[in-house]
């Protein structure tokens, strides 16, 4: 029995799917292993001496087992299929389960943060933990940083530097002040080449509900990062109970240049494996500082999201995944069975703003993949199966969200598709692609004087 | 995208009154969240900058009525376009004007009152 008979009906009990998935994973064992014994049955053609008929004897024999092994190959692989079944399916009970029991639990009272909003969570001020350690480390790399950037500056200004190396520099040098005049906690920091780094913005606490980790995409660096950080500081301030966290994670090398190497998947396959080893150690500190039922949602923008979709091919250990002008789902990745069986009950959305060039990217790399070709990003995430596609929707302005501009226009707040980002993150409901924005306070029914409901 | 070479500091001075003025109608006790310059489009920093600003209340006062009797209908006199976000977790009031906007988010629960905007993106 995999379910448990209740008052109300059946309870799935994940553990008898495990159980069962294990059971016939071993019992698929021992019939491929008969099946490659008979398989390996043949008969010389003498076998039974030199009578007439011999050979064809021995033949029929051959084409005999040949016949079975291919049968009880086809069981194996049907076993095998069951079995990987089974255990989705567990993964994906329990997925739902934590999913639904915090989303109960958000419609409750909420316990109160630890001292008032200045936590004892990962990269608060009475942490100890790894993360903490890591935020002091990397605290001192930044005035390191900073110390050789001002030289190079110096000497860009005193030999004729370049204007644009110029400008690099002195973004450089102001996200470095900033970083250290606010305590920002950096996770990770590499100064070298175009940089590395990963952002904590806000804390892990008891209570805390949701974390997003952003990967963004193509010309990331360190130099413009703190630009994908605002968006993370804007999400984070945006929740009006404080349980909301964000990570920044540019703990990667970009690709530097839409057509020359963004169509590489080398960058994304190189990432993948470091965002998925991050998001295991982000899990831990979560269970250690925030309890287990806190919802954590990776999201990829642009070529972030080829990352973010090969890392879930590694088994991305997050409950939701939104792909944001995405280049595809991942080198590879062309449908649900490309995924791991970890991955089932995973959430999956997707936006895309009318006429952004990426579409040309999305899904279109097929043939060159089956080829071999490193180019290419997988499947067109707004149309892959089970992915929510979201609407764009409009500007702060009123104004459609269309064409090249909008491919970063949809990070900026204010914006309708700025609000869907954060419903994902926090589990609010979301504007799917197609339905009509709402225009006019009240449209859902909560201005007038019986709806003031404080849960529907 | 509006490109001219307006004046960030006033923009974002008027920005931050309104959304101080929207936090008071909660009560005392706002706390600044974020509060700074932030690039337009990060992948070319520099082109275009707004300001962005934000406060929060952990301990409103009817924060829900307050939203939709008071603060509401004096943003809409004031001209600003009002626009329901709302969900089963929060009341969401997505408000803008001539390119600048903030959200007002109010937790169902009664645990905060998030406000957090920005101005229009402008040439620096």
């Amino acid at each position: 029995m995999t379910s448990a008979p209740t008052a109300g009906g059946y309870r799935v009990v994940p553990a008898r799917l495990d159980q069962v998935a294990g059971e016939l994973g071993g019992q698929a064992d021992a019939l491929a292993t008969a099946q490659s014994t008979v398989a390996g049955e043949r008969l010389p053609a003498a076998a039974f001496g030199e009578l007439a008929g011999s050979a064809a004897a021995a033949a029929a024999f051959t084409k005999t087992t040949t016949g079975i092994a291919d049968r009880l190959g086809k069981k194996v692989d049907r076993i095998r299929s069951v079995q990987t079944g089974l255990t989705g399916s567990a993964a994906g009970y329990r997925r739902l389960d934590t999913r639904v029991a915090a989303m109960y639990r958000a419609l409750l009272p909420e316990d109160p943060l630890p001292a008032a909003g200045r936590p004892a969570g990962a990269g608060g001020g009475a942490d100890t933990g790894a993360w903490a350690g890591e935020i002091t480390r990397n605290r001192a790399k930044v005035a390191d940083a900073l110390t050789g950037e001002r030289k190079h500056l110096a000497g860009l200004l005193a030999h004729g530097g370049e204007a644009e190396d110029i400008a690099r520099a002195r973004r450089r040098i102001a996200l470095y002040e900033d970083i250290l005049a606010h305590n920002r906690q950096i996770l990770r920091f590499d100064p070298a080449g175009d940089g590395r780094i990963a952002e904590l913005i806000g804390h892990l606490e008891p209570g805390t509900h949701s974390v997003g980790v952003f990967v963004p995409g193509t010309n990331t660096r360190l130099d413009n990062f703190d630009g994908y950080a605002g968006l993370g500081r804007s999400l984070v301030a945006a929740d009006p109970a404080g349980r909301t966290a964000m990570v920044v994670w540019a703990d990667g090398v970009f690709p530097q240049g839409v057509v020359a190497e963004a169509p590489d998947s080398a960058y994304s396959r190189a990432q993948a494996p470091d965002l998925k080893a991050f998001t295991d150690e982000l899990r831990g500190q979560i269970a250690s500082h925030a309890g287990r039922d806190v919802m954590v949602t990776a999201i990829g923008h642009s070529y972030g999201g080829a990352t973010v979709g090969l890392a879930e091919g590694l088994g991305l250990d997050v409950d939701r995944v939104l792909h944001v002008e995405s280049a595809g789902m991942g080198h590879g990745i062309w449908s649900p069975a490309d995924l791991p069986p970890s991955q089932a009950g995973v959430q999956r959305y997707s936006m895309t703003a009318p006429f952004d060039p990426i579409v040309l990217a999305q899904g279109n790399a097929g043939v060159a993949e089956w080829l071999g070709s490193d180019l290419g990003h997988g499947a067109d995430p707004d149309t892959f199966p089970g992915v929510t596609e979201l609407d764009t929707g409009r500007d702060a302005h009123g104004d459609v969200l269309w064409g090249l501009s909008a491919h970063n226009d949809v990070l900026k707040p204010g914006s309708d598709s700025w609000q869907n980002i954060y419903d994902v993150i926090t589990g609010g409901t979301v504007t799917p692609e197609g339905s009509s924005a709402p225009r006019g306070f009240g449209e859902r029914g909560f201005a007038g004087p019986n709806t003031l409901r404080t849960i529907p | 995208m509006i490109t001219d070479s307006t004046d960030l500091d006033r923009l974002a001075e008027e920005l931050t009154a309104v959304i101080d003025h929207v936090a008071a109608t909660f009560g005392e006790g706002a706390l600044p969240t974020v509060r700074g310059e932030l690039d337009c489009d990060p992948a070319r920093p520099g082109l275009l900058t707004c300001w962005q600003y934000g406060v929060r209340l952990e301990r409103p006062a009817h924060a829900e009525r307050r939203l939709v009797e008071l603060v509401v209908p004096r943003l809409e006199r004031d001209g600003w376009q009002v626009h329901d976000r709302s969900n089963a977790l929060e009341l969401i009031a997505r408000c803008s004007r001539d390119g600048a906007d903030f959200t007002v988010h109010v937790a169902r629960s009664g645990a905060g009152v998030a406000i957090v905007g920005s101005t229009r993106c402008v040439t620096p």
